[in-house]
């Protein structure tokens, strides 16, 4: 099959490419750069499992085909972290419990991420309506959605392990 | 378990932080389907494009000289040997070969494999294979099945019937024909699937001895090791379950499937490692889901609101294999019998084949479906004797410390406080009844209660053990080796916090190892809401000992008494002096290195004081019990049809809570699976085809379906269990189909007996019925 040279930055690493035609960002992160945070679930940009950000923007990367992509700058969860410390959606997740098997939550992160980053104040409803992209079969999405407000209230977080019942 | 102070507790009863939350936020955790080996093949999986049909012949010469293509299996290159989750209670429960040889029964049955160099390949290769088949007659309709002359599924399985059971007691005709109310209904609980994120995958290697090794993604690791090695032609030792962090159990990987010997058997032949992952149109098709139910029952009170009569007629669809549909019906009928105390009790239950995909364990394991007949009945029953139904639950349910009509030995039991608490906080007396109205939409509220076991199930083969070994390192951190799982339910918090509160560990000193089934302590499994309790259990016990051998050593290193000894934190204090005396790692370390030294360790094989159900269905299968209600409040638009669930409370009894935020996960999460088989999941199987198998057309809830979910946790303390603990992960789906419906009904009048609750079927019930009230 016939491949193209690419460039690509991922999570502020420049990469050059050689991507077939029929590749998608989600293969090229998880088989080409091995980061295996975001997955494969449905196969058809309907769960959100496999969320990554492109040029700031969610995307569902098992429809986005890499090729299509030169020049652009993706984020993946492996690249949340500043410094080695949690970006403050990865933190109210934990602080929240949003998570339980966990397989939904790199791609929930991502989401909330571009969620909060382009309206930082967005009202619970237009929460439920852009993250209905990504599906939990776990939470029932009520520690989900705690999970934003921390980050809304502008929680900074969790130090330590100390209980907080 | 004897107990200590409660008010002393710092760990156990606190919303700790996941022990597994760091890993899962930052996309660290290697789950199955990201774990690869070097020289990995693909493996895939041709399936019969008929559901019922005789092989007769298949030419893999095409798929064999594609390039890239390693090995290529049909059914003659396997043993041959049956098997069936429950193959061990009856042999005719082992029904399933990983590629079948003679004939296939639905349509996406395991006809032959491929492994190839990578997964165009593989896929092109599955298209090579040229089967030949016969047609057979197919029956998809469990009642036809059951008729003289209908297609024979298996050989030897006359009538398609293959398992059959009555439970009871007492004298249901004399008490029918006594009551003063008799209810009766005929109700239909549908397929629905459990859509765990991760599909199923299988990774097999095998080493150059000969010894196989699977990366599984499983609840069950032992048990998956023994019905590998059985199908394999091996034993336990042959095979190592390498259990990998799961995206999703909700009983859906309690079992074996076929992928796992395929996968095993590919890598085999091509000695490499194969990897077979299904994708999710396969994942809908070829794992299993909820059975369908057929239920009649009837239930018979006095006036005064004393229930008296039990009576329940039920068909299983089991489709075309058994799996689990025989533990399934009976934990079923178990629950509903003695959700309430009624002494004449009947049940007869079949489970019929038929040509459409087959169906197993799921989240509640049988309680749902009957549950939702029982629970939408006694609303009826309670409506027609003038009771409040709130009140007609509580007169007839269980009290702490009795026993049930059938020999189960109910302990604490809050399952009053669980009804009289959801009333409150789902405003019940304001909404129930009073059909509020907003243009075409009314608004209903319905309840429904559960009990469930919560303290083990001994319903799998004999066993309901779980075992657990503790080691001290060097430096006083604590490796917790345990059979018990975590399969997202949050098990592996709750087991560093029993250890960290007996040993007095802090949390971030505690590692779960959940590694393999050569180091793990054997365990039966995480199902059944068993994993807290049993494995729980299990983890105090070791701890317990784990404790002894540290006094113990600190004792001789410190030369002073046990009864001097106290710690308090990481250090170490001897009565009489007011400075520590020494910290935890230096007695750690001093044990390892002194002379004659020793490992600071501790085991704990927990197996609870229960019996199996007998064949009437009476037996204390469980330790404890967990009892639940859920409050559903919903909108019910009767120009559309359409059932919107706008709030949902739900009140369990859970013991102590050792984890308030993961129960609290437990009620939200349970509670939103329950209203997605309410309102809009179904698998439409027409003909043995399944036509809806991807996730855009199935109907798993979004956020933007989910209502708001208030949990709320009755605690009670469970003498038997960890901390006081029972189990809550399967009670928080049981009731809430009935809940749903029983809301439905309250707004508009109409009782639906068929799930889901789709506009369609609400529209139809409310023509049938006239005009809306």
């Amino acid at each position: 099959m016939k491949t193209n040279s690419i460039s690509l930055s991922v999570n502020g690493e420049d990469h050059t490419l050689d991507v077939q035609g029929n590749e998608t960002l989600l293969d090229t992160v998880r088989h080409a750069l091995f980061l295996t945070g975001a997955k494969m679930s449905c196969e058809e940009g309907r769960c959100g499992s496999c969320t990554l950000l492109v040029d700031g923007n969610a995307v569902a990367s098992c429809i986005v085909l890499t090729s299509d992509l030169d020049g652009a700058s993706v984020t993946t969860i492996e690249g949340l972290q500043v410094g080695g410390k949690l970006h403050p959606v990865q933190e109210a997740f934990l602080e929240a419990t949003g998570l339980q098997c966990g397989y939904c939550t790199p791609g929930m992160v991502m989401s909330c991420v571009s969620i909060l980053d382009k309206d930082p104040t967005a009202s619970e409803e237009q929460v439920r309506t852009k993250l209905s992209g990504n599906i939990c079969r776990c939470t029932g999405y009520v520690k989900i959605l705690d999970a934003v407000r921390l980050v809304q209230q502008g929680h900074q977080g969790h130090q330590g392990q100390e209980a907080r019942s | 378990m004897t107990m200590t102070d409660p008010t002393e507790w710092k760990v156990v009863g606190k919303s700790i932080l996941r022990v597994d939350g760091l890993d899962k936020v930052t996309g660290n955790t290697v789950y199955g389907s990201d774990f690869s080996l070097p020289g990995m093949l693909t493996g895939k999986i041709l399936r019969s494009p008929y559901p019922h049909a005789r092989i007769v012949s298949i030419d893999t010469s095409a798929a064999q000289a594609l390039p890239g293509v390693r090995a290529v299996l049909t059914g003659a290159d396997t043993s041959g040997t049956t098997f069936g989750f429950q193959g061990v209670i009856s042999k005719q429960l082992a029904d399933k070969m990983p590629l079948e040889r003679d004939k296939v029964r639905f349509i996406g049955d395991e006809v032959a494999a491929v492994a190839a160099d990578d997964e165009h390949t593989a896929l092109t290769a599955i298209d090579l294979i040229e089967v030949e088949y016969e047609e057979l007659p197919a029956v998809f309709d469990p009642f036809a099945a059951r008729e003289p002359g209908a297609p024979v599924i298996h050989d030897g399985v006359d009538g398609n019937v293959v398992d059959i059971f009555d439970y009871g007691s007492g004298d249901v005709d004399g008490a029918l024909a006594a009551a003063d109310v008799v209810v009766s209904g005929e109700f239909y609980s549908s397929p629905v699937h459990p859509v765990a994120m991760e599909t199923h995958q299988a990774l097999a290697d095998w080493d150059a001895a000969g010894r196989l090794t699977m990366y599984a993604s499983t609840q069950m690791p032992f048990q998956l090791r023994t019905h590998l090695s059985h199908v394999l032609g091996l034993t336990e030792g042959d095979v190592k379950i390498a259990k990998m962090p799961t995206g999703g159990g909700f009983g859906g990987r309690m079992e074996m499937h076929p992928l796992d010997p395929i996968a095993a058997l590919l890598a085999k032949q091509t000695g490499r490692p194969v990897r077979i992952q299904y994708s999710r149109a396969e994942e809908f098709l070829a794992t299993r889901f909820r059975h369908p139910i057929h239920m009649k029952m009837t239930l018979g009170a006095k006036a005064d609101g004393t229930m008296t009569a039990f009576d329940l007629d039920m068909l299983l669809d089991s489709g075309a294999y058994v799996a689990q549909a025989s533990g399934v019906a009976r934990v079923g009928s178990k629950n509903a019998m003695t959700l309430y105390r009624v002494a004449n009790t009947r049940v007869h239950s079949e489970v019929a084949y038929t040509n459409n995909p087959y169906a197993s364990a799921y989240r509640g394991y049988g309680n749902p479906q009957v549950n939702f007949a029982h629970e939408v009945l006694v609303t009826e029953l309670a409506e027609k004797l003038g009771i409040d139904e709130i009140e007609l639950r509580i007169q007839n349910g269980n009290k702490p410390n009795t026993e049930s009509y059938f020999g189960q030995l109910i302990g604490s039991c809050e399952y009053e406080q669980v009804l009289r608490k959801g009333r409150e906080l789902s405003n019940w007396d304001e909404i129930h009844g009073k059909k509020q109205r907003n243009g075409s939409k009314v608004r209903g509220l319905g309840v429904a209660s559960c009990i469930n076991v919560g303290g083990g199930a001994r319903d799998q083969g004999d066993s309901d053990s779980s075992g657990c070994v503790l080691i001290m390192q060097d430096d006083g951190s604590v490796t917790v080796n345990t059979g018990g799982q975590e399969i997202g339910s949050g098990g592996s918090t709750v087991f560093a916090q029993i250890v960290a509160e007996e040993l007095g560990v802090s949390i971030d000193r505690i590692h779960l190892e959940q590694s393999d089934t050569d180091l793990m302590p054997w365990d039966i499994g995480a199902h059944a809401q068993r994993n807290v309790f049993c494995a729980g259990n299990a983890v105090l016990t070791a701890a317990r000992e784990t404790k002894q051998v540290l006094i113990e050593e600190i004792c001789r290193q410190l030369e002073c008494a046990a009864e001097d000894v106290s710690i308090h934190g990481s250090n170490v204090y001897i009565a009489g002096m007011s400075d520590p005396q020494a910290t935890i790692p230096e007695i750690a370390r001093g044990a390892h290195f002194r002379p004659g030294g020793q490992l600071i360790w501790g085991k704990g094989f927990y197996d609870p004081p229960t019996i199996k159900t007998d064949p009437k269905g009476y037996g204390n299968q469980s330790a404890a019990y967990s009892f639940g209600a859920q409050f559903a409040e919903v909108e019910v638009d009767v120009e559309t049809g359409h059932v919107d669930v706008v709030r949902l409370v739900g009140t369990n009894d859970v013991g102590v809570a050792i984890n308030p935020a993961g129960v609290e996960g437990q009620i939200e999460g349970g509670a939103l699976q329950g209203i997605g088989q309410a309102t809009t999941e179904l698998m439409h199987i027409e003909n043995g085809e399944l036509l809806n198998s991807m996730m855009h057309n199935y109907g798993v809830p979004t956020a933007l379906d989910a209502p708001p979910i208030l949990a709320h946790i009755v605690e009670s303390s469970e003498p038997t269990g960890p901390f006081g603990a029972k189990g809550v992960g399967e009670a928080t789906i049981v009731p809430t189909c009935a809940a749903v419906t029983n809301a439905v009904y309250d707004a508009i009048g109409v009782r639906i007996t068929e799930l889901p609750l789709s506009p369609e079927r609400i529209l139809d019930a409310i023509d049938a019925q006239g005009e809306p009230a």
